[in-house]
């Protein structure tokens, strides 16, 4: 039961952070696609 | 209009070096955490939760310093920016996700050592409050409105959810519940514990800058992108308001 609740946390915390981050670059390269240069500024 | 790049529209060179580190992080981390380190004496493999769960509820805290420090700097008219508010917002977001994990990993904790997946006690408690009052700072920010007043209702919400944060800290002091005191200055961590411990500290505080940076652009070129929609609808209600000038001119 402890090995299991311990894989569950790791799995759920860097599988949930990393579903997070790939929706987050998804949605980012989907918005850059209709903006300007002008309107990344830091690019 | 622009081409979407592999390299990703919100990277730079920073935060692609930095997101290299926290990954080799991570898999440092992961290394010590579940094979590396001891087991507790009195916790068994339980322990090794305790490396995601003690950082992550440190960086949520300060994820909220960071947010009411930011919404501080918008609310003060010398340095008063948007970029501010969204530093605020990115920071908020990423908090409310590691105080979520905080939660899940200290309700599984809780069934090893306590038998039970949640107590009503204190820090417990307060904890959980601090999370729905910053999911709730989410939801404000989600009301119409244009960027500045979203920065405005946001900025007050927040620099009154931050003075939750001793209540939350000190509640092991001030009401002795069932949750531990500290577990690092107290010494009961040591040797390869305590290094896992502060890998993974470095691990998610890097995480957290390179979440916080990314979602910040996110929302920067959100912000562009509804005013650039704004200005296309104006100029379009102004050609037709031009154009029923003119056929009723030219009758």
């Amino acid at each position: 039961m402890q090995t299991t609740f311990v894989v569950i946390c790791y799995v759920a915390t860097f599988g949930g952070v990393g579903t997070l981050v790939a929706l987050m670059l998804r949605r980012a390269r989907s918005i850059a696609a209709n903006l300007p240069a002008e309107d990344l500024p830091w690019t | 209009m622009r081409m979407t790049t592999m390299r990703g529209p919100t990277s730079t060179r920073f935060t692609r070096g930095l997101g290299i580190l926290t990954l080799i992080g991570m898999a440092w981390f992961v290394a010590f955490g579940l094979i590396f380190s001891p087991n507790d004496q009195v916790q068994g493999k339980g322990v090794r939760i305790l490396y995601i769960h003690v950082p992550t509820a440190w960086l949520a805290y300060l994820a909220f310093i960071v947010t009411a420090v930011a919404s501080a700097a918008y609310s003060w008219r010398r340095t008063r920016s948007l970029t501010w508010d969204r530093i605020a917002g990115a920071s908020a977001e990423v908090g409310v996700l590691f105080m979520g994990i905080t939660l899940l990993t200290g309700s599984l904790w809780g069934r090893l050592s306590w038998g039970t997946y949640w107590v009503w006690d204190s820090r417990v408690t307060t904890t959980a409050f601090l999370f729905i009052t910053y999911v709730g700072y989410l939801a404000v920010r989600g009301l119409g409105g244009s960027h500045h007043q979203r920065a405005r209702r946001s900025s007050v919400v927040a620099l009154l959810a931050v003075l939750e944060i001793p209540l939350v800290h000190f509640s092991v002091q001030w009401w002795r519940p069932l949750h531990q005191g500290e577990s690092v200055s107290s010494g009961k961590l040591s040797g390869l514990m305590l290094f896992s411990f502060f890998i993974g500290m470095i691990v998610f505080t890097m995480l957290y800058a390179w979440l916080v940076i990314h979602r910040q652009r996110v929302l920067a070129m959100q912000d562009a992108q509804e005013d650039r929609g704004l200005d296309a609808a104006l100029a379009e209600r102004r050609s037709e308001a031009v154009a029923i000038a003119t056929t009723g001119a030219s009758r």
